[in-house]
């Protein structure tokens, strides 16, 4: 186990967390899968390409990704998923809306920029690497990190110890109990994809840096940031987090003994195992518990 | 006029496949996302048996339905103990763990590259040779399919289905076995759906993973909930508005690469709008909803 290996793993767990703390977070409050998170993360990656045309300025363009992000995604929970709750709609029919918004976006990505996978920054820019005890890692990937673990910590925070996180809290834990108490549960379901989406878009925009932009980009990422949600626990942040260090270590042990194809494979194998014999995650509740 | 047949052909094929899942999907109320990974183990169970063995065709789609159903039931035992989201989540792993398979498996199913050269059917004798004769075939199977599906929902076995749909747990309280019944019910859907992959790896000659991808999945699953989940013609009708309504862009001058992009954005768009405004579907009368 070099230095590398962990570097690469801390990577990959950054990105995968991003993603999975987002959906959960989304999940715990509105109880559904989010398929379209993937479109939110697309969306921040290309309004970051975009921006990045024009003042090639790192920061600006993430934070730019991530506000397209956020807006993208607050307008789908605004636009879709408000009306169909209010109609009654079950989980499933969310989550068949939310495949069809993925969809969408990334159909509307598609024809706005092409289907070709487009890169950043050019081969003729230098590339700035950080040399750590004979391991490399370029700056994006180190700042990638940082800003991954600022807002992770933050969100925690936010979560543990605002009026907006108990808020949060309250509604994940009992809808009707806390809207009894007066808790505006809208304002809530949108906060939630608010944080969510701004994880996700900057997650996004900083794997549109780090490797390359396609309309599908999305997609392999929220296959991971589900099996990692799953593996954690539905619906329990810190497992969440667990869960995409798991998953990351799971997909570069497969490359190292296998190949790389096959780590999705693998991945997959190992949650329909986990599925089999604990579907609420291995730090997850009891059966019992999951059902109240 | 043989663009026309080829566009019914697919609007057949793809009619068989909706109408499997709705057999799970609308009348049992169990959203799979495994659809296209049963075609496709149908597909290519068929076609490397009969470009490496040249085994007949009606054996080869025997040998497909059989091995799926095999793994149907095999996966469906742990999968169908989990409930709504965790089901989808089970087989849209399992979807994603053969799509790997037909994908990186490269010394059986030769990868990307695909499998070029599969024989046309060839049905005791009779060879389909003109794109009507095999339009025949490939609506038999849909009728074949429709008639099962038909069968299985009009008996007592569809109405436990059908319980199971609306209340599993008063199903259970009245004595029934439900968890055989999901399974039966699941490995059938997937023996028709194998079927389908089978004739349609005949009938193109050559396949490759990209038709039996997670994106196929959802695109079947759209059909069924499009054309009306739970409903013996809302599969089809799915399937025909699904498949024709693309393929209408093409007509009025649109680019081949817009089109593309713009029929993925009607597909999402009709997603949305049917679980808004028409959760029950074109022609069905089950909605989603509680």
């Amino acid at each position: 186990m070099n230095l590398q290996l962990l570097l690469n793993l801390a990577l990959t767990s950054a990105h995968y967390s991003l993603l999975a703390l987002g959906l959960t977070l989304i999940f715990r409050t509105a109880r559904f899968f989010h398929f379209a998170h993937a479109a939110v993360y697309t969306a921040g990656a290309y309004a970051a390409y975009v921006c990045h045309g024009f003042s090639h300025n790192l920061p600006l363009a993430v934070a730019a990704g991530a506000a397209a992000g956020a807006v993208l995604g607050v307008s789908m929970e605004a636009a879709v998923y408000r009306p169909l709750r209010s109609l009654g709609a079950r989980p499933t029919s969310m989550l068949v809306a939310s495949i069809g918004l993925l969809f969408v976006v990334q159909g509307v990505v598609s024809l706005l920029f092409g289907d070709e996978t487009r890169t950043m920054l050019s081969h003729s820019q230098p590339s700035y690497h950080l040399n750590l005890l004979s391991s490399q890692i370029t700056t994006i990937q180190a700042s990638f990190i940082a800003v991954a673990a600022i807002e992770v910590s933050l969100l925690f925070l936010i979560l543990r110890s605002t009026r907006l996180g108990i808020t949060l809290r309250a509604v994940a834990s009992d809808r009707d109990l806390a809207k009894s108490r007066g808790i505006n549960c809208d304002r809530a379901f949108l906060t939630s994809f608010l944080l969510g989406s701004i994880l996700a878009a900057t997650a996004g925009s900083f794997w549109a840096y780090n490797t390359a932009l396609a309309p599908q980009m999305g997609f392999s990422p929220l296959l991971m940031a589900v099996a990692a949600m799953v593996v954690g626990g539905l619906g329990r942040l810190r497992g969440a987090l667990y869960g995409a260090f798991l998953v990351a270590t799971c997909q570069h042990l497969a490359s190292w003994f296998f190949a790389a194809h096959w780590q999705d494979a693998i991945v997959f194998c190992l949650l329909l195992i986990l599925l089999l014999f604990k579907p609420f995650g291995l730090v997850g509740r009891s059966l019992k518990q999951a059902r109240t | 006029m043989d663009y026309i047949t080829h566009l019914c052909i697919l609007v057949t094929i793809f009619a068989t496949l909706a109408t499997s899942l709705n057999l799970v999907a609308g009348e049992m109320g169990m959203l799979s996302m495994a659809q296209a990974a049963f075609y496709g183990l149908g597909a290519y169970t068929s076609a490397l048996l009969a470009t490496h063995a040249g085994v007949p065709f009606l054996i080869g789609t025997m040998a497909g339905a059989g091995l799926a159903l095999l793994v149907a039931a095999l996966i469906s035992l742990p999968a169908l103990r989990l409930q709504d989201e965790f089901f989808v989540i089970a087989t849209f792993a399992f979807q994603v763990i053969l799509f790997s398979l037909f994908n990186n498996w490269t010394s059986l199913t030769n990868g990307p590259l695909g499998i070029p050269g599969i024989p046309r059917p060839n049905i005791l004798g009779w060879q389909p040779t003109s794109p009507l004769q095999f339009l025949a075939l490939s609506a038999l199977l849909a009728a074949f399919a429709y008639l099962v599906v038909y069968r299985l929902t009009s008996s007592p076995f569809g109405r436990v289905l059908h319980a199971i749909r609306e209340d599993e747990a008063f199903a259970k309280s009245l004595g029934k076995n439900t968890l055989y019944f999901k399974v039966s019910a699941f490995t059938v859907s997937a023996a028709l759906a194998a079927t389908a992959g089978s004739l349609y790896a005949h009938y193109t000659t050559f396949i490759d993973p990209s038709s039996f991808s997670i994106m196929e999945s959802i695109l079947v699953l759209s059909m069924v909930i499009v054309g009306g989940a739970g409903s013996l013609w809302g599969p089809l009708v799915g399937a025909a508005v699904l498949i024709g309504l693309p393929e209408g862009l093409r007509f009025v001058g649109m680019p081949a690469a817009a089109a593309a992009y713009l029929r993925q954005i009607i597909y999402g768009a009709l997603l949305v709008i049917m679980m808004m405004f028409r959760p029950q579907g074109l022609v069905g009368k089950y909605r989603f909803t509680k």
